[in-house]
C-alpha cells in the first residue's frame, strides 16, 4: 500500500469514526445521549445522586484511540492519539478540526468546535526526537490553523495564519511535519481567529515523553483547564464574552461532570495542567497533600528549584506539571481556588439578596407568580436545598450552579471541581471512602462541649 | 246646539259629513306595532310602551329578573329597551303623529254668527240675523291632508324605530367598555400589586443593606405612579359604567347593585376571509334596511302631497260656505252665503314655490344620506376587519407569546440568572399584553355592534379614530441589580 492510501485508510481510524464534513446539528456525531442528559438534568436539579457511571467513570488505566503503541497518560474524560509509523519512519496523526456537540456535564451540552468528535482535542502523546506528521483536516465552515505551544519547530510550521502559513480553508488537508527536539507538557490550539476557535473549544494538549524516564510515576494524569460562556437556555458558547465566563471545566468538563482521579495508597502521582482559559489563571488546589512544581512548558525545573506548594497558579498559555506522593487514603477535592470558578452557569446579574428578610413577600408575589419563592437570604448554598425540596421548571440546557451529590448531603460545587479518590486497595469503581471511626467531623455532643467549657 | 246640529243637517249633505269625520277620537298607541315587529325582527329584543307612564308590573318583573343575574350585553339591551324612559318618551312622538293624522281628518269647526239691530228710533223688535259658516274647502282638501298626514306619520314610525336601534347599538357599546373597564381595574390591579412587591423587595434590600437609597426611591417611585395609574383607571370605570347605567335608565339602589360579566368574550376563531365574506354585502344591506332613508321617502311623499294641496288651494285659500238666516221686520229669510277670497295678490305661487322646494330639499337630503349609508357601511366593514386582525392576533399570538415569556423568565430567576425585580417586570409586560388584548376586543365588539346596527337598518356614529389607543407600555428601566 503506497503511502496516500494508507492516510485515505489510516484517516477513519486515526479520527475515530468516519465522520461526513458537516456544519448542522442533525448530522453531528451520534455520541450525545439527549434523553439521558434530560434524565440525568432532572437527577441533577432534584438533588439526586447521578447513576454511577455518570459521575465516576473508571480513570485508572489510559484510553488511547487509534495509535501503535500504548497510551501512557491518562486524561480524565478524554482519550490520547498516539500515533501510527509510517513507511519512512514518522509518527503519523490526523486531527479532524469540526463541530462537535459536547456535554459539559449530564444535563448541559453545547454546539462546540473541536477535534476527532472531542472537545477538547484528543491528548497529542509523542516521545522525544520522533519526526511527527500532523495532517489537520478542516471541516469548519471557517479556515483554521493548529499552532503547537511551546513546541521548538520551525517557523512555518509555528500555525500562525497569515504570518507562518496561509489558513487551511474548508475542505482542505495541510500536513504539519517537525521533529520534537524537547520533552514536557506542551499544548496544541488553532492560531486563527482564536477568539472565536478557542473560545469554541478548539485546543488540546500535546505531551512529549523523554526518551529515558525522568522520574517514573505510577499515575500520570493530564488535565486542560478552559473557560467558557454559556448561558442557561443556549446551546452555544458566546465567543465575545470577556470577564462573564460561567462554565469553568477541566478537560471541558465541569463538576459534577469531571471523572474523579484514582490513586492507590503510596503511588506517585503526576499531574500535568495546561490552561488555555481566554482570561484567566487558575490556582488549582489540591486538599490533602502538598505537591512540588516539577516542569513548566519550558522545561524541568531544577531540583533547588522546586517549593513545596498546595496551590499552583496555572498562567493562562502555559503549562504545569506537579507531582507528589498519594499517601493518604479518602476523597480529597482537587479545584480551581477562584470561587466563581467552582459554579456552574452562575448569574451576574442578579441583586444581592443575601441578609435580607424576603419570605414574607413569597406569598403575596404567589398571587402573580405561582411558582416564586424568595432565594439566596442565606447565600447561593439554598439554592441546592430548594431545589431538593420539589420540582423547579429551569431554562433547558442548564444544571444548578452547584451540587453534585455526595456521602453527606450536596457538594456545594461545580466549574473546576473534581475528586481525588486515593484507596488503600483500588477497584473499578472506588465509591465513596468509608473514613475510620472517629475520623469524621460530627455533632458535638453536650458532654463534650462542657468538659471544654465551649459556650454555645 | 242640538238643534242647531239638527237644522244645520238639514241644510246641507255637506255638513253631515263633515260632521262625521269630525267626531272622531285618536287611538292611543297606534302604530307602535310595527315598531314593534321591526325591533323584534331586526334586534331581537321586546319593547314596550306604557301608555299610563308607570312600568306594567309583568315589565318590572322582566327588568327585576333581568337584573337579578350577572347582566349580559343581550339582557342590558332588554332592560334598556323596557326601562329607558326617553325611549317611553320617544314613542310619544308616535301619539303625535297619530294625533297629527287625525287632525288632518278633522274640517275647521264651523262658524256660528248672530247679530241683533235695534232701532234707535221707535221701539221695535230688533233685527236677528244668524249665520253658520265653515271651511268648505278643507273638505275638498281632506283626502289629500290625511295623506300629507299618513305619510308623516310613517315617517314618525321609522324615527321612533330608529331611535330604539340607537339605544341598542349605545347600550351594546357602553356595556362593551364597561367590562373592559372593569377589566382594565384589575389588571392594573395587578400592575400595582407587582410594583408593590418589587418596592418592598428593595425596602428589605435596602434594610439588609445590599441596595443603594437610589435604588430603593426609583422603585418606589415606580409603583407611586402605577397607583396613578391605578386610580384613573377606577374613575373611568365607575364613569364608563354610569353611561351604561343611565341608558339602563336604572335609579335607586338598582342603580349600582347590577352586576357585569367579569370578562369579554374572546374573538370568534372564524376566519378572517370568511368574515370579509360576510361582510361583502352589508353595504347593499345597510342601504335597503336603513331606517332613516325610509322615513326620509315617507318624508318626501308628505311633501309631494302637500305640493299637491298647495296647487289645490292655490287660488281659493279659505273657501268659506255656509248659510245666513235673517229675520228682519218680522219675517225670517235664509239664505246661503259664500266667502270667496279674491285671488288678487296672493295667487298661492309662493306656497307652491315653497312646497316645490320642500320636495327638492328632501330629494337631495335622500340622496346625499343614501351615499351616507353606503360610505359608513365600507367603514363599518373596514373597522369591523381590522379591529378583528388586532384582536387575533393579540388573544392568539401576543399574549401567549408573553406567557411563554414570563414562565421562560420564572425560569431563568430559578437558575438564578435574573433577579426577582426582572421576573415582577416579565410578569407587568405580561399584564400589559393583557390590557391591550383588552382594549382590542372592546374594539373589536363595538365594532360589531356598529355592523349589527348597520343590518338593523340603523346608522351608527363613525368614531374618529379607529380603536381607543392603547396605553403604551410604560418604559420601565428596571435595573436588576
Amino acid at each position: 500500500m503506497n503511502r496516500r492510501t494508507w492516510i485515505k485508510t489510516g484517516a477513519a481510524a486515526l479520527g475515530g469514526g468516519l465522520m461526513l464534513p458537516t456544519r448542522s446539528a442533525a448530522a453531528l456525531p451520534a455520541t450525545f445521549d439527549h434523553e439521558a442528559a434530560r434524565t440525568a438534568q432532572e437527577h441533577l436539579w432534584r438533588g439526586e445522586a447521578l447513576p454511577q457511571s455518570a459521575s465516576t467513570p473508571n480513570t485508572a488505566s489510559p484510553a488511547a484511540e487509534g495509535g501503535d503503541r500504548p497510551a501512557r497518560v491518562v486524561t480524565p474524560n478524554g482519550v490520547s492519539l498516539t500515533g501510527r509509523r509510517a513507511d519512512d519512519g514518522a509518527w503519523v496523526y490526523h486531527l479532524l478540526a469540526e463541530e462537535v456537540e459536547h456535554e459539559y456535564a449530564p444535563g448541559l451540552s453545547a454546539f462546540c468546535w473541536g477535534y476527532n468528535g472531542r472537545v477538547h482535542g484528543p491528548t497529542i502523546e509523542a516521545v522525544e526526537g520522533d519526526r511527527v506528521r500532523i495532517y489537520v483536516t478542516n471541516r469548519l465552515g471557517a479556515p483554521t490553523t493548529v499552532h503547537w505551544h511551546g513546541l521548538f519547530l520551525p517557523s512555518g510550521m509555528d500555525g500562525v495564519g497569515g504570518l507562518s502559513q496561509p489558513p487551511i480553508l474548508p475542505g482542505e488537508t495541510f500536513a504539519y511535519e517537525f521533529t520534537l527536539r524537547q520533552h514536557g507538557t506542551f499544548m496544541y490550539h488553532s492560531h486563527h481567529d482564536e477568539m472565536t476557535q478557542m473560545a469554541l473549544g478548539m485546543m488540546g494538549l500535546f505531551v512529549v515523553h523523554p526518551r529515558r524516564a525522568l522520574r517514573p510515576v505510577d499515575r500520570d494524569y493530564a488535565i486542560m483547564l478552559g473557560e467558557w460562556y454559556l448561558r442557561p437556555g443556549t446551546r452555544r458558547p458566546d465567543p465575545n464574552a470577556m470577564g462573564d465566563f460561567n462554565v469553568l471545566t477541566m478537560n471541558a468538563r465541569c463538576f459534577p461532570g469531571t471523572a474523579p482521579l484514582v490513586a492507590q495508597t503510596g503511588e506517585r502521582v503526576r499531574i500535568r495542567f495546561g490552561n488555555l482559559s481566554a482570561m484567566d489563571h487558575h490556582p488549582v488546589h489540591l486538599h490533602g497533600f502538598a505537591w512540588r512544581v516539577v516542569e513548566t512548558d519550558g522545561g524541568v525545573l531544577p531540583e533547588a528549584g522546586r517549593w513545596p506548594e498546595t496551590t499552583v497558579l496555572v498562567p493562562t498559555g502555559s503549562t504545569r506539571t506537579v507531582e507528589f506522593v498519594a499517601d493518604a487514603p479518602g476523597d480529597w477535592a482537587m479545584h480551581c481556588h477562584m470561587t466563581h470558578h467552582v459554579m456552574n452557569q452562575m448569574g451576574h446579574g442578579i441583586p444581592n439578596t443575601v441578609g435580607a428578610d424576603l419570605g414574607p413577600l413569597d406569598p403575596p408575589t404567589r398571587h402573580l407568580l405561582p411558582d416564586y419563592m424568595a432565594m439566596g437570604e442565606h447565600g447561593m448554598g439554598e439554592m441546592a436545598e430548594h431545589i431538593g425540596m420539589g420540582h423547579m421548571d429551569v431554562p433547558e440546557n442548564s444544571i444548578p450552579m452547584v451540587g453534585g451529590r455526595g456521602p453527606f448531603g450536596t457538594i456545594t460545587m461545580g466549574g473546576m471541581f473534581t475528586i481525588l479518590k486515593v484507596r488503600d486497595r483500588l477497584t473499578d469503581a472506588p465509591g465513596w471512602y468509608e473514613n475510620p471511626p472517629g475520623t469524621v467531623a460530627a455533632l458535638a455532643d453536650a458532654e463534650a462541649l462542657a468538659r471544654d467549657s465551649i459556650a454555645t | 246646539m242640538k238643534r242647531c246640529v239638527l237644522f244645520l243637517l238639514r241644510v246641507s249633505p255637506l255638513l253631515v259629513a263633515a260632521v262625521v269625520a269630525g267626531c272622531t277620537s285618536v287611538p292611543r298607541g297606534a302604530g307602535f306595532g310595527a315598531v314593534q315587529r321591526t325591533v323584534a325582527e331586526r334586534a331581537g329584543a321586546e319593547v314596550r310602551w306604557y301608555q299610563n307612564a308607570a312600568l306594567d308590573g309583568e315589565a318590572t318583573a322582566a327588568v327585576a329578573a333581568l337584573l337579578g343575574d350577572t347582566l349580559q350585553v343581550d339582557e342590558a339591551v332588554q332592560v334598556a329597551l323596557l326601562n329607558n324612559r326617553r325611549l317611553q318618551a320617544t314613542y310619544e312622538r308616535l301619539s303625535i303623529a297619530q294625533a297629527d293624522l287625525v287632525q288632518a281628518g278633522l274640517l275647521r269647526n264651523p262658524v256660528f254668527g248672530a247679530g241683533a239691530l235695534w232701532s234707535l228710533a221707535e221701539a221695535e223688535p230688533p233685527d236677528l240675523a244668524f249665520s253658520v259658516a265653515f271651511d268648505f274647502l278643507g273638505l275638498l282638501t281632506r283626502p289629500l291632508r290625511r295623506a300629507v298626514a299618513a305619510a308623516a306619520f310613517e315617517a314618525e314610525q321609522a324615527h321612533v324605530t330608529d331611535a330604539v336601534l340607537r339605544i341598542v347599538v349605545g347600550v351594546q357599546a357602553a356595556h362593551t367598555e364597561a367590562v373592559a373597564a372593569q377589566q382594565a381595574v384589575e389588571l392594573l390591579t395587578a400592575v400595582t400589586q407587582a410594583t408593590a412587591l418589587s418596592a418592598q423587595t428593595m425596602r428589605r434590600l435596602f434594610d439588609a443593606g445590599n441596595v443603594t437609597r437610589l435604588e430603593l426611591l426609583e422603585e418606589r417611585a415606580l409603583h407611586e405612579q402605577t397607583r396613578l395609574d391605578l386610580d384613573a383607571a377606577t374613575a373611568e370605570g365607575v364613569l364608563a359604567r354610569e353611561r351604561l347605567t343611565r341608558l339602563l335608565g336604572l335609579t335607586g339602589p338598582a342603580a349600582t347593585a347590577y352586576r357585569l360579566p367579569q370578562r369579554l368574550p374572546p374573538v370568534p376563531r372564524d376566519s378572517l376571509a370568511s368574515q370579509a365574506r360576510a361582510l361583502s354585502d352589508l353595504e347593499a344591506e345597510a342601504v335597503a334596511q336603513s331606517l332613516a332613508l325610509d322615513a326620509q321617502r315617507h318624508a318626501l311623499d308628505a311633501a309631494a302631497q302637500r305640493l299637491g294641496l298647495a296647487d289645490a288651494t292655490a287660488l281659493v285659500g279659505d273657501l268659506e260656505a255656509g248659510a245666513e238666516l235673517e229675520r228682519e221686520e218680522g219675517r225670517w229669510e235664509l239664505g246661503p252665503e259664500v266667502h270667496l277670497p279674491l285671488p288678487l295678490f296672493d295667487q298661492g305661487q309662493a306656497r307652491r314655490a315653497a312646497a316645490d322646494a320642500e320636495v327638492r330639499r328632501l330629494r337631495a337630503d335622500y340622496y346625499a344620506q343614501a351615499a351616507e349609508v353606503r360610505s359608513v357601511a365600507r367603514a363599518a366593514r373596514e373597522r369591523l376587519l381590522v379591529a378583528q386582525r388586532r384582536a387575533l392576533h393579540l388573544q392568539e399570538v401576543v399574549l401567549p407569546l408573553r406567557l411563554d415569556i414570563t414562565e421562560q423568565t420564572q425560569r431563568q430567576y430559578n437558575a438564578m440568572q435574573v433577579g426577582t425585580f426582572r421576573l415582577l417586570l416579565a410578569k407587568q409586560q405580561e399584564i400589559d399584553a393583557a390590557r391591550q388584548t383588552v382594549a382590542a376586543l372592546a374594539a373589536y365588539w363595538q365594532a360589531r355592534a356598529a355592523v349589527d346596527a348597520l343590518r338593523a337598518g340603523h346608522l351608527p356614529d363613525v368614531p374618529a379614530a379607529l380603536s381607543p389607543a392603547s396605553t403604551a407600555v410604560r418604559a420601565m428601566a428596571v435595573d436588576d441589580h
